[in-house]
């Protein structure tokens, strides 16, 4: 394998489910060697999760599991035995990363809390993703991808005023946590490679969440500055200029418009299509961006220029204008996009069970390095021999660790 | 035991960052120890990044008027007193100059050359027209971390594409997964929070780590493409594989969930719109959750039996839960659940982030001391994590415009006082000449 970025660091992956695994997936895409630890004849929990493909429940075949464990190496190793601590403790040895997300107090219980490990190596960085943070009195507490937005203090102000607030879309608090980790834990690597020392970081989902930024951030300081509360309005009656800036209906779907001064002749330029007498007309017509009384005049016009407009061609032409408006696109949409297409940003990749499929591409690219790692998510216990060996364990060892249930 | 140095002290960002998502990256990298310079300029307008800095929209949008300390926008300094700036511009520095011109340029040149990287967010015509593309400034400091985190990619039919975080979030299929699966389209939908700030400023502090981590390695600085929807779809991944791999189109769930039951937001007693969020992902929790509540008879119904039949009943399910949250607060229905291993929540609004058990247990909120810019001394939201040897905290409060001018030309740059007082007096370092165009390109 050529260069990649993060090739001199190994890490040991102790979780489960979606925020643990996207964290240290992002180490093992860029490169690190990533050994997933996983329960023996089980495995992640997230292996039995939808979707499955051909709708087939098994576990080499859940594309939630198969996109989170890109790249890295999977050793089942029973935590609860003395030898599956040992050896635990031998990949401690030469790892510069531990990553866990079981319930606070589990790995101390175990034997295996960061006070035990960094006495092991010191240099270690060990990162704890728990729910709430590993201690306070909501320690224990249970969480969800629902109650993990409840928290955030954002999704109050998510929705319609007369109805429930509602959350973001399908996952994407947990993965958001995930990504935050992966930067938590790269902070302590810096520390641990240059200073000499490691250390451990007590990563909540909820203080991600928390300290989310958008609107969310702003709307907390905002209340301690003014004392108003962020609500749930209604865009058709909040609007605060009568440029559009929502979504709106074109000739086969919606485009989410986005307004601003700056925009607002671009706009007008955008509708009249070149044609100058109907730019005066236009001026003539609504003269102030703030006029909310022309609102739905405004939108009248626009309504008249976008039904004659597929969703493409609409952006295509608010574009060369320079006006920021995109197309709501469907899943199906999203992986047809010519754009996606044309920078190479899906992966092909080939599972030996679950087939050959496309997968969502990097966050961040490297233009002037070519290496990219492609290898699919490990069938579970896939290269338990293989680390084993290297930890120096011989066949017999490994064949008597197999009858006893340790691996 | 050696006091240890917080992560990336030593480090130095010099930064033209815009609206969230740039803010929120360098955010991170501050408070890990980097010293992040501003690059400002009081007659560049980027919206939503400084409001108040200049024309007249403040005034007309009430929404963002709510954002000020002070909500007399006329008066002095206005451009430091908006929530939207402050909540993501702790511990930096901040310097003004003129990039438009030649002497100006020549200014952050030089800035350049004293830095471990440099991150921009802007429309990618933007730093083309502005003549800081990476082989310029590699030119002038090879050793130069470059992250760049546009919409899109620095590349493709989209490079030159414009627009917030709400119409990308819309093109990559968020705003399609999102809001009340009931509502037959989406243009009712008021979303105020988006989801690619988070992940794109995210996602490019992660790139400067690991560009960092690179030239650590190698002595040597790269290019670094961060573009904002990239980091944001493999959010979305399983509705994204659910057709790669099925074929099927996903449309929203709400609140509910692909394998919870039950999975929702219900009212609860007290003062108007206050909510909980409960969720059972398993047996073992809808028994917790019916031993929480005393075991009523209705739970014994066939249809409740089983997880999969529970998933079929789910608007059964969710009247008799309304019916007993109703008679409870939100905190007491998180008590009682909870202490059965039940997930739920309440829905926090931003008064109860201030007042929570466990936000306060943590000690998220800190105290920041804004006098200076006449903000008064409030609590901002804090750090998103702890790390055991080296502590976090918000050392500086957020940078006023201009506010290290000082620090930077004399002591990073090296200037003289002869040298700045003439760029002063040219404009070349304080206002400069007015550009027209926004950030966005």
């Amino acid at each position: 394998m050529a260069y990649q970025v993060l090739d001199d660091v190994k890490v040991i992956e102790v979780c489960h489910y979606i925020a643990g695994p996207y964290c240290c997936k992002m180490f093992a895409d860029y490169g690190a060697d990533v050994i997933k630890i996983e329960k023996p004849g089980e495995g992640d929990g997230a292996r039995y999760l939808k979707p499955f493909a051909g709708d087939v429940p098994h576990p080499e075949k859940s594309g939630l599991f198969l996109n989170l464990n890109t790249n890295k190496r999977s050793i089942t190793l029973n935590l609860q035995s003395e030898k599956g601590k040992e050896i635990f403790e031998k990949l401690v040895e030469t790892a510069d990363v531990v990553v866990e997300s079981f319930s606070p107090g589990v790995m101390d219980k175990l034997g295996l809390g960061y006070t035990v490990l960094e006495k092991i190596n010191p240099k270690l960085v060990m990162t704890s993703i728990s729910n709430f943070g590993q201690y306070g009195p909501y320690r224990d507490f249970a969480m969800s991808e629902l109650t993990l937005n409840a928290v955030s203090g954002f999704m109050a102000s998510c929705g319609l005023p007369e109805r429930e607030p509602t959350k973001r879309g399908e996952n994407c608090e947990q993965y958001q946590s995930g990504l935050t980790a992966f930067v938590a834990t790269m902070g302590a690597l810096f520390t641990s490679r240059f200073q000499g020392e490691g250390q451990y970081v007590d990563f909540s989902l909820m203080e991600t969440m928390l300290g989310s930024v958008d609107n969310g951030a702003r709307d907390k300081l905002a209340y301690l500055y003014s004392g108003m509360l962020m609500i749930r309005h209604d865009p058709r009656i909040s609007s605060t200029t009568i440029m559009p800036q929502n979504i709106m209906p074109c000739k086969d779907g919606f485009v989410q418009w986005r307004a601003d001064s700056a925009w607002w002749p671009r706009y007008l330029d955008m509708l009249a299509g070149g044609d100058e007498q109907k730019r005066k007309e236009l001026d003539e017509q609504f003269p102030d961006l703030y006029d909310l009384d022309k609102l739905y005049e405004n939108w009248a016009v626009c309504l008249a220029w976008s039904v004659e407009r597929t969703k493409l061609e609409l952006m295509a032409e608010a574009q060369k204008y320079k006006v920021p408006c995109m197309m709501v696109s469907s899943p199906q949409d999203l992986v047809e996009n010519e754009h996606f297409k044309a920078v190479n940003y899906w992966l092909d990749i080939e599972h030996p069970v679950a087939g050959r499929f496309l997968y969502p591409g990097l966050p961040t690219r490297f233009p002037q390095l070519t290496a990219q790692a492609n290898k699919p998510a490990p069938l579970l216990g896939q290269h338990t021999e293989e680390i084993l060996n290297e930890l120096g364990y011989q066949k017999d060892d490994i064949k008597g660790f197999k009858e006893t249930g340790i691996i | 035991m050696n006091k240890l140095r917080l992560p990336l002290e030593g480090i130095r960002i010099a930064s033209i960052e815009v609206v969230y998502a740039g803010p929120f990256c360098t955010q991170m990298l501050a408070n890990m120890g980097a010293e992040v310079i501003c690059v400002e300029t009081i007659n560049f307008r980027p919206p939503a990044s400084r409001p108040g800095t200049v024309h007249g929209d403040t005034v007309a949008n009430p929404n963002l008027l709510r954002t000020f300390h002070d909500k007399d926008i006329t008066t002095e300094g206005i451009w430091n007193r908006s929530a939207a700036y402050a909540s993501k511009n702790f511990n930096k520095l901040s310097c003004t100059m003129d990039l438009t011109r030649p002497e100006g340029k020549d200014v952050f040149r030089r800035l350049i050359e004293k830095c471990d990287v440099f991150f921009e967010n802007n429309a990618v015509r933007t730093i083309e027209k502005l003549g800081l593309t990476y082989d310029v400034l590699s030119a002038w400091n090879p050793r130069l971390v470059y992250v760049t985190a546009p919409g899109f990619a620095v590349e493709g039919p989209y490079k030159y594409y414009i627009g917030y975080g709400t119409n990308i979030e819309a093109l990559i299929g968020h705003a399609w997964l999102r809001g009340y699966p009931d509502e037959d389209h989406p243009t009712h939908l008021y979303m105020d929070v988006y989801q690619m700030d988070a992940s794109g400023g995210m996602a490019a502090a992660s790139a400067i780590l690991m560009g960092l981590w690179h030239r650590a390695k190698t002595d040597k600085g790269m290019l670094i493409d961060s573009g904002s929807a990239n980091t944001v779809i493999p959010q979305f991944a399983e509705a994204i594989m659910d057709y790669t791999m099925n074929k099927r189109v996903r449309r929203t769930q709400g609140n509910r969930d692909l394998w919870a039951a039950p999975c929702g937001v219900y009212p609860c007693r007290g003062a108007a719109d206050r909510w909980v969020c409960i969720t059972c992902y398993n047996d073992k929790q809808w028994r917790g959750f019916c031993e929480a509540i005393a075991n009523p008879d209705w739970t014994k119904q066939e249809m409740f039996a089983t997880h999969e039949s529970r998933y079929q009943h789910q608007d059964e399910l969710d009247k008799y839960i309304k019916a007993w949250t109703s008679q409870h607060d939100d905190y007491e229905v998180m008590f009682i659940l909870q202490k059965y291993g039940v997930p739920s929540m309440p829905v926090l609004n931003e008064r109860d982030t201030l007042r929570d058990p466990q936000v306060i247990a943590r000690g998220f909120y800190e105290r920041v001391d804004g006098t200076k810019y006449n903000c008064g001394v409030h609590m901002f939201p804090g750090m998103m994590w702890k790390y055991s040897k080296t502590p976090m905290s918000i050392k500086i409060p957020p940078c006023m415009l201009g506010e290290h001018n000082d620090y930077v030309f004399k002591e990073v740059i090296g200037m003289t006082d002869e040298e700045i007082k003439r760029l002063e007096e040219q404009d070349y370092i304080i206002g400069g000449t007015a550009y027209t165009e926004t950030a966005l390109g």
